[in-house]
């Protein structure tokens, strides 16, 4: 057993049989020199990497005889400082350009070569093709340039757009405001002067005039309302108050005391359940409670108005509702009921310029939230919006 | 308890707004003369019987637009109220301003009232009204 045992153990293995072995089969180029840069020895994969039939053809040749002379040299400058110094050149990656006018890259570990008693007689390095990874990382570095060329330029874009749209959107609700502000004035006239026409005259000329006027007195009103209400949607976004955390029923509540004339005419009866507090303009708030109940109860029919405004969390949002029992809305007039001065109705039927909804809209946006309707023509409506949730500041 | 003939001073340099007004205090119940300059250099002339107005006649009431050319209400109100002989007239604004600073800085010039012109007719001779009952008619004023 004892026997069997040593005559297991593998022959031993010269030290130059091992440094042949390593030589002969590692993929990496390794290359022995003398104090003057000439080769001693170079693996096997080097050899092939020169185009050397066999790797001793390589010996006393210089890198002069492979590269061109401005790689040669800065290879001889780096070896004899390592000798003159002592220290190694670790993973210094190097443009090679062969004598054949080829480039490759290489990754290359220089040390300097000792004898027993530790004086230096040479270098070794050890080079490793790094040619395709460069050519990758070079390749994902130009990727990146271009993608980050192509992310600023659409970015410069997008922002120029946005300021364009800005300063468009900031332009158009000054000239609103100042439109609507500037028209007052010569309207005032034309409607003060056929109202104190009629005032006077109405009853004292004929038919005709006392129609004539009539229309006249009709048409300088409602386009003073006309501009009245665009001047209040263009207030919205002019004159809108930073928001501030406030509580949802106060809103409701002072819009319920607005409407009371008509709450009290119609007989309506409006039901508030739990409203939360959000961040809002409290006056643009108490406005869009105001325009959705009294909706509510102007689209009324026979029955008598019953009116739920009820608030339900939705995700991030408040879902707020404002339900009626009234005459309802077609669904194809459900989008366009918030487009401005649209309206469903002759005047005779019901009155005004259809701005209400459209305001209830642009508030309902400056809060950061949406507007819809959702409706069965005779049974009802209900509208709903949502606003953001905010934290509660108090506990 | 007044019987005499009410004088009004307007400053409008809108020919519309002050025949409007004239109307609207026509209708009146008081008997009253109203005399309508077109300016705010005018207007301080008139108050202060020079030139032409040598022989004007002590306004009992002013109603004084804002926006006027060559010098405007806010000026006129600073120097009726800085002056002695005519601060102690009430100077009613009636202006279609509804700006929040025209408002504060007329009371800061102690104007007596400040009205926004309303834009109906109907309510317009409700204003020509109410200054008739306050201001000539209820309130006491220095003769």
């Amino acid at each position: 057993m004892v026997g069997q045992n040593a005559a297991s153990r593998p022959k031993s293995i010269t030290h130059e049989e091992l440094l042949d072995a390593f030589l002969e089969h590692i993929p990496d180029h390794i290359y022995f020199k003398d104090p003057e840069s000439r080769f001693v020895r170079i693996s096997r994969a080097l050899a092939i990497h020169f185009g050397l039939a066999d790797s001793a053809e390589a010996v006393n040749k210089t890198d002069f005889d492979m590269f061109t002379a401005e790689h040669a040299e800065q290879a001889f400058a780096d070896e004899q400082e390592i000798i003159r110094t002592g220290r190694p050149v670790v993973a210094k990656e190097e443009k090679e350009t062969w004598a054949d006018g080829r480039e490759s890259w290489a990754s290359t570990t220089k040390i300097p070569l000792r004898d027993r008693d530790g004086n230096i007689i040479g270098t070794v390095g050890i080079s490793r093709d790094v040619t395709e990874r460069r050519r990758a990382q070079q390749e994902l570095q130009e990727y990146k340039t271009h993608l980050e060329e192509l992310v600023a330029a659409r970015t410069a874009e997008l922002t120029r757009a946005n300021e364009a749209l800005a300063s468009s959107n900031a332009e158009l609700e000054k000239f609103a405001y100042v439109a609507s502000h500037d028209l007052q004035e010569p309207l005032r006239m034309v409607a003060s002067y056929t109202q104190l026409l009629a005032r006077r005259y109405k009853g004292k000329l004929d038919a005709d005039a006392d129609e004539f006027i009539g229309f006249a007195v009709d048409g300088a009103t409602r386009m003073q309302q006309l501009i009245q209400d665009l001047l209040s949607y263009s207030r919205l976004t002019t004159q809108g108050r930073p928001l501030e955390l406030i509580g949802c029923q106060d809103a409701c509540n002072i819009a319920i005391v607005n409407l009371g004339q008509s709450i009290g005419d119609s007989g309506a009866i409006v039901n508030v359940g739990a409203l939360p507090e959000v961040r809002a303009d409290a006056t643009q708030l108490a406005q869009l409670f105001q325009n959705l109940i009294g909706n509510a109860i102007k689209y009324r029919n026979e029955r008598t108005p019953e009116i739920q405004v009820y608030a339900k969390t939705e995700g991030e949002y408040w879902v707020f509702s404002v339900q009626d029992n009234g005459i309802g809305i077609e669904p194809q007039y459900a989008d366009r009921i918030f487009e401005m001065f649209q309206r469903l109705h002759t005047r005779l039927e019901y009155s005004g310029t259809g701005i209400g909804l459209a305001i209830c809209r642009k508030i309902v946006e400056r809060h950061g939230g949406r507007i819809w309707v959702e409706s069965r023509p005779g049974q009802g409506s209900t509208f709903l919006f949502t606003i953001p949730r905010a934290e509660r500041m108090t506990p | 308890m007044n019987s005499r003939t009410i004088e009004i001073l307007l400053v409008e340099d809108n020919p519309g707004d002050a025949r409007l007004t004239r109307e609207a205090f026509n209708e009146g119940r008081l008997l009253n003369n109203l005399t309508v300059v077109g300016d705010g250099v005018e207007a301080l002339a008139y108050l202060r019987q020079q030139g032409q107005y040598a022989k004007s006649v002590r306004p009992d009431l002013v109603l004084l637009d804002l926006n006027l050319p060559k010098k405007d209400g806010r000026e006129v109100l600073a120097e009726i109220k800085e002056d002695e002989q005519l601060k102690m007239i009430p100077v009613v604004v009636l202006t279609t301003s509804a700006a929040q600073e025209d408002v504060a800085r007329a009371y800061g010039s102690h104007a007596n009232c400040y009205i926004t012109k309303p834009v109906d007719l109907d309510q317009f001779l409700r204003v020509a009204q109410s200054i008739e009952n306050f201001w000539l008619s209820l309130v006491r004023l220095p003769s």
